[in-house]
């Protein structure tokens, strides 16, 4: 993934407005990675994700061409605006569906059950969780991840708890990430699989 | 703008994993990971990480429900909490994956004993209330007898201790756990009790139930062949402190 300066953004706005070719393609090279990541963040299920991803890339690419962008240097915070208020408008509008009491068609999507893709990650994620908390020997730093990944305690607390200092806690969560990453990437390999690749290429 | 030294100096990524960023900072921090390829995969590993154990949080809890009907009516209460109140159930699931036996149970039994049978004990009704404020202790783990021994100092502002005693080996499925006075009494026992993942087994208990004064808590593994013990811990309950 690339990353671009200030300038070069502003370029990027520039060139897209006057509809140069591969403009816009550029865009969503550049700035796809951390967007999709948001609209992950930003929605409950995978498939959300994707449409907020994609409504966000078309909403943003009209305003550009309509000029619409006032701080172009600034063209991943405009983005990422865009991602949150459609994040918004797209809750809003389910909730507003789900109050209606209209029947859903019988082949509509249920909407309490999660989506394929996501039931199949939300397995493969809970068993590279399992297995590093299976290596975790220390049972304390088991503890530091439950405690503040799942229980939310702060990092505060749960260090006066067990007689941690703030170094050993961050440390403990910092190597936490990359063992997950790197059991991940282990069992992606094992396992390979269409569904597996295309999430692959998405990241 | 967001810089590397404050996002270390400041812990900005695993703070903002778990949402403890203001909006100004979290705005900064999101635009920054248009710029920095370096944060944006870090954050990202963090947040599958935060998942998966959620998802292993959810399944433990999913798997303590189905062996567990007095749950039942605290899960539908979860299901009707909006997702903004994902804290308690973040907290109630962590609950759960070290509460692989069936809590309610144990009060209506260990308020029986306390009271002597001389007071009905509480309905399960009364009881299906989330227990989310309580003291948690380890005890380690258990070995032989002979261990040294755990002082706990009872906190009155929390509903329930949460004893957490750690398997040395894990020989078989289902544990007796006996708490004992020193002159040998039985105060509570617990019966069938199933470690959870991490090879521990929960007692949890009131926390009026605990006076002051020397306690024996027996471990034993329940086979088919019979009762072998599998350990012994001791606990010192210390007087709670004035004020």
């Amino acid at each position: 993934m690339s990353t671009l300066e200030p300038a070069t953004a502003a370029d990027l706005v520039r060139r897209i407005a006057a509809g140069e070719a591969g403009a816009e393609a550029e865009l969503a090279e550049s700035y796809g990675g951390a967007l999709r990541f948001l609209a992950r963040r930003y929605t409950r299920e995978e498939a959300d994700a994707e449409d907020l991803y994609q409504g966000t890339l078309m909403l943003a690419l009209e305003k550009i061409r309509r000029n619409e962008v006032r701080d172009p240097e600034r063209l991943g915070n405009f983005l990422r605006a865009l991602a949150k208020n459609l994040s918004t408008t797209q809750y809003r509008r389910r909730r507003y569906a789900a109050e209606l009491p209209v029947a859903d068609p019988p082949d509509a999507p249920d909407r309490s059950r999660p989506d394929p893709l996501t039931a199949l990650l939300r397995t493969e994620r809970a068993q590279v969780a399992r297995d590093l908390l299976a290596e975790l020997g220390v049972s304390r730093d088991r503890e530091v991840l439950l405690r503040y990944y799942i229980a939310e305690e702060s990092a505060h607390r749960i260090c006066a708890d067990l007689d941690i200092g703030t170094d050993h806690f961050y440390r403990v969560l910092h190597r936490a990430r990359q063992r997950f990453r790197r059991l991940w990437e282990e069992h992606a390999k094992s396992t390979p699989g269409p569904d597996r690749e295309s999430e692959a290429r998405k990241r | 703008m967001m810089t590397h030294p404050r996002i270390d100096e400041e812990q900005i990524l695993d703070r903002y994993l778990v949402g403890r960023l203001s909006a100004e900072e979290e705005a900064l921090f999101e635009e920054h990971l248009f710029e920095c390829a370096d944060c944006l995969e870090k954050v990202r590993w963090g947040e599958e990480l935060r998942r998966g154990l959620r998802e292993v949080a959810a399944q433990e809890a999913g798997r303590a429900a189905a062996g567990a009907t007095a749950f039942v009516g605290l899960l539908a209460w979860l299901r009707r909490r909006r997702p903004a109140q994902l804290a308690a159930l973040a907290m109630l699931a962590l609950a759960l994956v070290v509460l692989p036996t069936i809590v309610l149970r144990q009060q209506v039994e260990l308020h029986r004993l306390r009271e002597g049978a001389r007071k009905p004990a509480p309905s399960t009704g009364e009881l299906a209330q989330p227990v989310s404020d309580f003291l948690v202790v380890s005890l380690g783990v258990v070995r032989g007898a002979g261990s040294s021994e755990v002082e706990l100092r009872p906190d009155p502002t929390k509903a329930a201790v949460l004893l957490s005693i750690e398997l040395a080996t894990v020989d078989a499925g289902r544990y007796r756990v006996t708490l004992g006075d020193e002159a040998g009494h039985v105060l509570w026992r617990g019966e069938d009790l199933e470690p959870n993942l991490y090879d521990t087994l929960i007692v949890a208990l009131p926390s009026s139930f605990l006076e002051p004064g020397r306690y024996r808590i027996t471990v034993e593994g329940l086979a088919a062949g019979g009762v072998e013990p599998a350990g012994e811990v001791r606990l010192r309950v210390l007087p709670q402190r004035d004020g």
